[in-house]
């Protein structure tokens, strides 16, 4: 509902997910390619269902995950927002995933004049571009447990589902979690095998399943920020 | 200022560093979109951290003004904008 804020017209209530209301939903498999680095961004999308992973590839040729977007985010509104005129990196279905997309265009019509729209849109924007920063900044830290443990939490933020035990909902391999937190895999296995012994994670050794408490201890004491 | 150096019919470019800022509440916002709206300038170039260039280019955005105010997150990369609109300019 519009409602005047001083001498601004401003929605009183907006969700970020209602400018893609009217939209048809579209079903991609797992493994689509939604965006090539270089792409200039043609669509926006909202995830209703399912994972999409953002990476890049290394010099030696491996796939690098940055960041992982699930049910309810919108991508990739960090990068227009920041007004690039193309992407910096690879996005792709990391699960079968449902999306509902719009033009940039709708975007930029339903901020104008309407400040409140757009510091939704920012604020939004604002925290997964921080997001994407603590990601990144994480890998260039130079402490295995530091690096498995703020990727846990990250997995658990973005992909998480129950209290106290909580199971990551997206397929990630051991190599992913090597690739995520820029590790080998055998240092992956050790530190996912010490964490196991402790009982910060549980359950079977193809599940990821975390003990939110032993987690929040651990980010604690390693001095993690979220 | 701006409004002096357009009676001269030279054209405006501005140059902002907000890297020194380290928050930018509802009224700056405001005042922000109605500066974008009102002073006169032919173009407005921003750098500062992250959050402030997505923000700003939002408000830009708001204003109607993305094609003349532009936020960036270094020095170099609003000098080259700035220089190729006064080229096109």
């Amino acid at each position: 509902m519009a409602t005047e804020r001083n001498d601004y017209k401003v929605m009183s209530v907006f969700h970020i997910t209602d400018l893609f209301k009217e939209t048809h939903l579209k079903e991609y498999p797992k493994g689509q390619m939604l965006y090539y680095e270089g792409d200039s961004i043609e669509l926006l999308h909202c995830i209703e269902t399912g994972y999409v992973k953002v990476y890049n590839i290394s010099h030696g040729g491996s796939e690098r995950i940055i960041f992982i977007y699930g049910p309810g985010d919108v991508f990739p509104l960090m990068s227009y927002l920041r007004g690039d005129t193309s992407l910096h990196w690879f996005y792709s279905t990391m699960t079968s995933v449902s999306l509902r997309s719009i033009r940039p265009k709708l975007l930029m019509d339903r901020m104008r004049n309407d400040i409140l729209v757009g510091e939704a849109l920012a604020n939004y924007a604002i925290s997964i571009s921080d997001e994407f920063i603590q990601r990144i900044e994480m890998l260039s830290v130079n402490d295995s447990k530091r690096k498995i443990v703020a990727l846990l939490a990250f997995l658990v933020k973005k992909a998480g589902a129950g209290r106290p035990h909580c199971e990551i909902g997206v397929p990630i391999t051991q190599q992913d979690m090597a690739d995520m937190s820029g590790l080998t895999r055998e240092s992956t296995s050790r530190q996912l095998v010490n964490l196991r012994s402790v009982g910060l994670l549980i359950g079977p050794s193809n599940k990821l399943v975390v003990d939110l408490v032993k987690l929040e201890i651990a980010i604690e004491r390693l001095g993690i920020v979220i | 200022m701006a409004k002096n150096i357009k009676t001269k019919n030279k054209p405006v470019f501005i140059l902002v560093s907000v890297s020194k800022v380290t928050s930018f509440g509802w009224a700056a916002q405001k005042a922000a979109v109605m500066a974008m709206r009102e002073v006169s300038y032919d173009r407005v170039a921003i750098y500062g951290p992250i959050s402030l260039q997505i923000l700003l280019n939002t408000l830009s955005h708001v204003a109607d003004s993305y094609n003349e105010v532009r936020a960036f997150s270094n020095r170099i990369e609003t000098l080259e904008w700035l220089r190729r609109e006064m080229i096109t300019k």
